[in-house]
């Protein structure tokens, strides 16, 4: 894809707003704020990230622009859960941080598609956390990419509509930006190579 | 007591906040042309995964609402400057779970039967999932007063303020607060904590009202 920026839609939220900002990122991010987005915004970008804790139902106002951004060939990573705008749906499911301190190298995100450039060279630590949900039905011609250890689809995407859309019920912006989990920086990385071709500099988002 | 517990539709916000026979919550949901009234409301809530650009969109009237003596809880990174004499800042320099509780000042009684390093350490175990970052004065300025917690580094993790103003403000540095949690052995932590806060709004309101 061309060296483009993302765009990423924020609602708001502090942890979205520190990651975008964050000197490693924020000559690829710019934010979108969900409340004023307009689809003539939305036409200035191939790719977007959507962020958890989002307002899904004010970004589904928008759902012919988003779609129309697939059928050019864009790309969008939808992040998290209750994405009311895709064919596809989600369900709860408890949060399992036990992990950390039991399995701290077998986390609940048991399957991974390493094959795939999002997660290639990653560690399993690194390509799979704590989710928030699963999804129990998908879009046509989609693809899981990552199951829990129950065998249920954590992460998947389609080029159904176009472009590729990317679905996950794990969170690589947010927990980014909490830092709880000090990691984070290989998968935000690739995400962002995936979505504009362009690679963020090595050193860690915290360091800069 | 009536609570507008703000929702930026992020899924699961009114998890946590039910009524019972003391307070009813009113969801104040955030929009586009979101222009909030809270004219019949005791507390206003803000709870963790809020939009802190619509907040500050409706920063004057929040302002008007302590002003005029009501409650205002943010459990959430306050990080635009709408909360009167408060602000938040991030820093992810400092490892979250290198971090320690301990309290300062609690004239309130916030922290009865609370264990600061229950908030510190999750049910899981986890260190340092509950605040982030650290609560300044609206300048900038380092918080001598009105600091409930601060962490070992000695940054300022929560303030209770009934002094400034007529109101009552209390906030956490991004620390969630709510009624429910998965661990039923959170009766020294953030549930306890909570239901100590509407207990000081509870006093804070009868104490306004002549109840």
């Amino acid at each position: 894809m061309a060296a483009e920026r993302i765009g990423m839609i924020y609602n708001g939220v502090w942890s979205q707003q520190v990651v975008a900002s964050a000197p490693k990122y924020r000559d690829f991010i710019d934010l979108l704020y969900v409340h004023e987005l307009t689809t003539t915004a939305l036409q200035r970008y191939q790719a977007l990230i959507v962020p958890f804790q989002n307002d899904h139902q004010a970004l589904a106002h928008q759902r012919d622009a988003l779609y129309a951004l697939l059928a050019r060939g864009g790309h969008i990573a939808v992040f998290g859960d209750t994405a009311v705008w895709l064919d596809a749906r989600w369900v709860a499911r408890p949060l399992d941080n036990h992990w950390w301190k039991s399995h701290p190298h077998t986390p609940p995100v048991a399957h991974t598609r390493f094959d795939h450039p999002l997660f290639a060279g990653l560690t399993p630590r690194e390509a799979g956390f704590h989710h928030h949900g699963v999804y129990l039905a998908l879009p046509p011609r989609a693809e899981v990419l990552q199951r829990s250890a129950q065998g249920e689809v954590i992460t998947w995407q389609t080029d159904v509509y176009g472009g590729m859309l990317l679905a996950s019920t794990m969170d690589p912006i947010v927990e980014h930006g909490v830092q709880q989990i000090r990691h984070l920086d290989a998968l935000v990385d690739q995400l962002i190579e995936w979505l504009c071709g362009r690679r963020p500099a090595a050193t860690p988002m915290c360091a800069a | 007591m009536n609570i507008a517990l703000i929702h930026s539709g992020v899924a699961g916000t009114e998890d946590g906040y039910r009524d019972d026979g003391r307070h009813r919550y009113r969801i104040e949901r955030i929009h586009r042309a979101w222009q909030p009234c809270f004219d019949g409301d005791d507390v206003v809530l803000v709870p963790n995964g809020a939009n802190h650009v619509a907040l500050l969109s409706a920063r004057e009237r929040l302002q008007a609402f302590v002003a005029r003596g009501g409650a205002l809880l943010c459990f959430c990174g306050f990080f635009t400057p709408w909360v009167p004499g408060y602000l938040w800042r991030h820093d992810y320099r400092r490892p979250l779970r290198d971090l320690r509780y301990h309290i300062d000042q609690d004239p309130l009684q916030l922290c009865d039967g609370v264990e600061a390093e229950r908030l510190c350490v999750d049910a899981h175990g986890l260190r340092g999932g509950w605040a982030c970052g650290e609560i300044v004065g609206a300048e900038g300025e380092v918080l001598h007063d009105h600091v409930v917690l601060r962490d070992n580094h000695g940054r300022a993790l929560m303030v209770a303020d009934r002094d400034t103003r007529a109101g009552l403000v209390i906030a956490t540095a991004s620390g969630p607060l709510s009624d429910d949690n998965p661990d039923a052995a959170d009766d020294q932590g953030a549930r306890r904590l909570y239901r100590n806060i509407l207990r000081a709004c509870r006093a804070h309101h009868e104490a306004r009202h002549g109840g």
